[in-house]
């Protein structure tokens, strides 16, 4: 896979959305106590020690059990956040997709905007991904077929979509501690998605894998700027610019 | 047969010898007289009989009953091999319980009575065949019994359940399963298709998943028995597998080619 790599030294104008997409991270009204105050707690004890990962990392190429191998193998493609401003929302979308095709629930492309958009009173704005999990636990995600993508209209929100997002809910999710690695890079090891926030960007993605590269941990992300971005959506971020401001990883779906 | 052994009366010549040293009165030789056939009547009854041959298995506990008019019987064998119960831990004397390997034993029994001992009897053990001629021979294995199917309904299926929270405890090797493509497209080309019309019938779960969206029949399979995380449950409809989910990739495909490849 030839990757499109972000690093420390990659210029701000080469991380630019292309023409078209935006990002929308928005930071402001996340609150500082808000550390898994709704998401279980993610304890030292879980954490995967720094000595591991290579091989790991290692072993899971080897056997091609990546959550970007099982992407590609599923079909499952990147969300394309066109236009809007709703990055915060079309990760963690994006994350519950994966996670449906982690148990081999039907593959259902699911309207970041039908959680968006309620969110945010139908405003094209940003936000962060913590309280688009959140809204994703209580009240799920609408298939696209029903809400499209980036519909941000409050026409969609009928009963019956209602009824139908409530199958597309997350039950188990954790929160990271921002800036902490080991947390995230544990998250990956383990085949769980994470979506990430990143102030120095303004934008959310979802992180996929945890890699090698030039001799040092790095994360391969997939981004909601279309199958053009990178490589059918993935690409990598080393260095400090992988270090989230705002993490979330759901690890359980409704089976549906 | 049964072998006898009686106490045959040779106290008679011994006393004959002490009677020419001694002059009797008539007294006196009544009292001998009287003595003397308490004395017959006592030496008469000492006897055990055993029956000549005993037969029995390897490893198995085997009997020896003896008849016999004294007390106790005491037992032994010369021959190595053949282990003899200790009789004084059993109820009963008169009876003998052996084991031994497979061969040809011999076991003695006496009693005695009063002052005097019966003379020991034989009875042979015969642990095993002992007839050398080839026997009919075990014949054929026969079969393993067949665990009834864990979901059962015509088709391959497969259930992966496992604690997401968890998950960190789980060997790096255990982990690839739960995302390894070779075991995707195995399951993938081998499980029989859904309600939907595409997707394969195997799952992967938490354990605490809600299911209540799904249909009956997984329902169903995620409410069966496990007696640790994480499981796996392996059915195609008239058998299967429910264990622990194994150690690698391969074993796990080799358990799942079993069911699978059918």
């Amino acid at each position: 896979m030839a990757e499109l790599i972000i690093h420390d030294g990659t210029p701000e104008r080469d991380c630019q959305p292309p023409v078209g997409f935006s990002t929308g991270l928005d930071l402001s009204g996340r609150t500082s106590e808000g550390y898994a105050g709704v998401a279980e707690m993610f304890t030292t004890d879980l954490i995967i020690p720094r000595s591991e990962w290579q091989a790991r990392i290692q072993e899971s190429e080897e056997t091609k059990s990546r959550i970007s191998d099982m992407s590609i193998a599923a079909g499952l493609p990147c969300k394309d956040q066109n236009g809007t401003n709703y990055c915060w929302i079309n990760a963690p979308t994006h994350c519950v997709e994966i996670v449906r095709v982690s148990m081999n629930q039907p593959m259902v492309s699911l309207s970041p905007a039908s959680a968006g958009g309620p969110i945010k009173g139908y405003r094209n704005v940003g936000g962060w991904g913590k309280e688009g999990l959140e809204w994703i636990v209580s009240h799920g995600l609408v298939p696209s077929a029903n809400w499209p993508d980036n519909a941000i209209q409050p026409s969609y929100n009928t009963e019956a979509n209602k009824r139908l997002g409530l199958n597309y809910r997350v039950t188990e999710w954790w929160e990271l501690q921002p800036g902490n690695l080991d947390q995230l890079i544990t998250c990956l090891l383990l085949r769980m998605p994470v979506a990430i926030g990143l102030s120095w960007w303004s934008h959310e993605v979802t992180a996929v894998d945890a890699v090698w590269k030039d001799g040092a941990i790095a994360i391969r992300c997939r981004n909601s700027w279309g199958m053009s971005y990178g490589e059918q959506g993935f690409f990598i971020l080393q260095g400090s610019r992988m270090l989230p401001d705002d993490a979330v990883c759901p690890r359980v779906a409704i089976a549906a | 047969m049964i072998l006898e052994n009686r106490q045959r009366p040779h106290t008679i010549p011994m006393l004959r010898d002490r009677w020419a040293n001694y002059t009797l009165t008539l007294e006196a030789y009544m009292r001998t007289i009287s003595a003397l056939l308490l004395f017959a009547v006592v030496a008469n009854g000492q006897s055990v009989k055993l029956p000549d041959k005993v037969q029995g298995e390897p490893g198995q506990f085997i009997q020896i009953p003896s008849t016999t008019d004294c007390a106790a019987v005491k037992w032994f064998s010369p021959d190595k091999g053949l282990n003899v119960f200790p009789v004084q831990l059993l109820k009963d004397t008169k009876t003998a319980v052996v084991s031994g390997p497979v061969g040809t034993y011999r076991l003695y029994a006496y009693g005695a009575k009063g002052d005097v001992a019966s003379d020991p009897v034989l009875c042979l053990i015969v642990i095993g065949t002992p007839d050398p001629t080839p026997g009919p021979g075990p014949g054929p294995k026969p079969p393993e019994p067949t665990p009834p199917a864990p979901i059962p309904v015509d088709g391959f299926r497969v259930l992966f359940v496992v604690e997401s929270s968890d998950a960190s405890k789980l060997t790096a090797a255990q982990l690839a399963i739960l995302t390894s493509g070779e075991i995707r497209t195995y399951l993938n080309s081998k499980c029989v298709v859904g309600p939907d019309g595409k997707t394969k019938e195997w799952r992967q779960w938490d354990k605490d998943v809600d299911t209540s969206a799904e249909s009956q029949l997984w329902q169903a399979a995620m409410k069966r028995p496990r007696s640790s995380l994480p499981w796996i449950v392996i059915s195609d409809g008239k058998t299967g597998f429910e264990g622990p989910l194994p150690a690698t990739i391969a074993d796990t495909l080799a358990i799942l080619k079993k069911y699978g490849d059918k």
